[in-house]
């Protein structure tokens, strides 16, 4: 992949739940040409899911929007780097988590995404405002880096 | 892309009261809304016993681990209960950083689960 470091892809996918498994097998396809192993590739798709589910729920509630959801990826010689944008007013993830982390006990249906995305990833960032829209920034690191930083 | 969802629901009733819900495929927020309905339509129709086998289940995010969060809900409101069986590698991962791993049983088989099922109605 030397080839392509330094490059990057992007996608601009509607805001439809159909769309998200297509969103899955790009970025799959993507982490694979990288040399991730399965384990990592699972982990990135799980979290790109996730952001992609929040972008349709938060980023654009009615299902008359037709404002898209762009996708990018960085791909980075040691490191693959996943941008989920959408022009919603956004939400407070760090709410959606603490609301799940006290409310596990009590079988709370809902803020789990936020916790995945933040578990699976190395490192994960939220940009979010009613004029710019949200934005989720993933980082998924080489194991060879990660064995290299230990 | 109507054509194109990767998931396959098939149910068998074990008793009056028991229902396994086999689910392979992919689940999130394209697929969930089917399987949800069918889990509703059994507890609508007194099935509160559930064992919901995951052992073909590729890939399953929040929305559907939400989804089974509320069967399990509404099976318990009934006296019921609901049991997984078989699920992955990945998806116990998932459960466990959910710590849902803690909320939900699993069972090793079919056979495990109903039989752990008949016990707890035996006993309720």
């Amino acid at each position: 992949m030397a080839a392509c470091c330094g490059c990057h892809v992007e996608m601009c996918l509607p805001n439809r739940a159909e769309f998200v498994a297509v969103a899955r097998l790009a970025v799959s396809a993507i982490a694979s040409r990288m040399n991730f192993d399965v384990d990592d590739i699972e982990d990135i798709k799980v979290a790109l899911g996730e952001a992609y589910t929040n972008a349709i729920q938060h980023g654009c509630p009615s299902s008359a929007c037709t404002e898209m959801i762009t996708l990018r990826c960085d791909l980075e010689e040691d490191a693959l780097i996943i941008t989920v944008h959408d022009p919603g007013d956004g939400f407070d993830p760090s709410t959606a988590m603490r609301q799940h982390r006290h409310g596990a006990a009590s079988l709370t249906e809902r803020g789990m995404g936020m916790l995945l995305i933040e578990s699976l990833m190395d490192e994960v960032s939220f940009c979010s405002d009613a004029e710019t829209g949200t934005q989720v920034r993933m980082v998924k690191r080489l194991q060879a880096t990660k064995a290299e930083a230990r | 892309m109507g054509n194109t969802i990767n998931l396959e629901i098939h149910t068998r009733c074990v008793d009056e009261h028991m229902a396994i819900v086999t689910i392979a495929g992919e689940m999130d927020i394209h697929t969930t809304p089917q399987a949800k309905t069918a889990m509703l339509d059994l507890l609508a129709k007194g099935y509160y016993q559930l064992v919901v086998n995951l052992q073909q289940m590729d890939y399953l995010d929040s929305t559907a681990l939400g989804m089974l969060v509320g069967a399990l809900k509404r099976s318990r409101e009934r006296g019921g209960d609901l049991r997984l069986v078989a699920p992955t590698p990945r998806i116990l991962r998932l459960l466990e950083i959910t710590r849902l791993i803690n909320v939900f049983s699993i069972d090793a088989s079919e056979q495990e689960a109903t039989d752990k099922l008949m016990q707890e109605g035996t006993e309720s």
